[in-house]
């Protein structure tokens, strides 16, 4: 973390192994943790603050994605069934601000709003709005 | 966290704004701070998003905040951006004088008036335009492009006018003390 001038007590979290288009932009504050591959496609953008957990399964984002702040994607806890899959999030989907993606898949085109929770397991077709503010 | 900071939580400005050591003011060259705000950690002021490049412009206000404002904790700022003339493009978020905004925020309007009052966890879309003298109750969401009258009360989700602001409750929304009130 830039921010922070001390260093933190634990050690540093492992890096995963990604996979990141040329064409890409990534906040300096944005982090990257687990241990399955992540792979973010061209011209996507991910802003500060914002979560990629690969611990429990893969990720995959297409292009032309935004993931906002504070947005959590991956699954956020042990993966069951068919969820080890992984996360997939295909090209022009919109993250907003604190949502968290732990679905199967989010079709092409998806606004995920400000706040919403997409669960595990779940799988979104194309252009789809998932809502769910505030909370 | 084990150990007390050494120094203060907060840094004071000439103009008397005390923004917390553990706020996240990303693009600082694009905010205005009018003076004597507060703001307070993890709060999340997006200055980077700017209008489009255009000619003969040189500085860009992303956000400018007015005097005596107050951001609690984990609050989020950030520009409302659209597609206009097939170019996307974000739009400054101008909030006046006396605006107080609840823990775990997220703002994206356009304008906020004076003496605006925000509670916690509320989420106001993108260019909503809030009046003076508003209250937001906790866990309100107020749609994209919705104008709130003066003087009135929303809740709900989607945001509804719920009531009126009495003539003699406009004392409560002065937030001077509440200001000096912050200390290190």
């Amino acid at each position: 973390m830039s921010s922070s001038k001390r260093a933190s007590m634990m050690p540093a979290a492992p890096k995963p192994p990604t996979f990141l288009a040329s064409t890409l932009i990534i906040a300096d504050q944005a982090s990257l943790t687990g241990t399955h591959l992540i792979t973010l496609g061209s011209n996507t953008v991910v802003h500060p603050r914002t979560k990629l957990n690969s611990t429990y399964a893969s990720i995959t984002i297409g292009n032309n994605c935004i993931l906002s702040e504070r947005s959590m994607i991956g699954l956020q806890s042990e993966a069951t069934g068919n969820e080890n899959e992984g996360v997939l999030i295909e090209n022009g989907v919109v993250v907003e601000v604190g949502a968290t993606v732990e679905a199967l898949s989010i079709g092409e085109g998806c606004l995920i709003e400000i706040n919403a929770r997409i669960g595990k397991g779940a799988v979104l077709g194309k252009l789809c709005l998932g809502m769910e503010c505030a909370g | 966290m084990s150990k007390k900071p050494p120094k203060g939580e907060y840094i004071e400005t000439e103009t008397g704004n005390k923004v917390s050591r553990r706020g996240q003011l990303v693009g600082t060259t694009n905010i205005i701070l009018g003076g004597k705000s507060v703001i307070q950690a993890e709060v999340v002021i997006r200055g980077d998003l700017t209008r489009e490049k255009q000619q003969g412009q040189g500085n860009q206000v992303a956000i400018a905040i007015g005097r005596y404002c107050i951001f609690s904790r984990a609050c989020e700022l950030r520009p409302p951006g659209k597609l206009y003339r097939g170019t996307f493009s974000h739009y400054p978020l101008k909030i006046a004088d006396h605006v107080f905004v609840g823990p775990s925020s997220i703002i994206e309007a356009a304008l906020i008036g004076n003496h605006v009052n925000i509670g916690a966890n509320c989420v106001i879309g993108k260019f909503a335009i809030i009046k003076d003298y508003v209250r937001v109750l906790d866990g309100t969401v107020v749609p994209p492009n919705m104008v709130i009258p003066s003087f009135s009360i929303v809740a709900g989700r989607p945001a509804q006018v719920v009531g009126e602001i009495a003539e003699g409750e406009v004392d409560g929304f002065d937030l001077r003390e509440a200001y000096r009130a912050v200390r290190n």
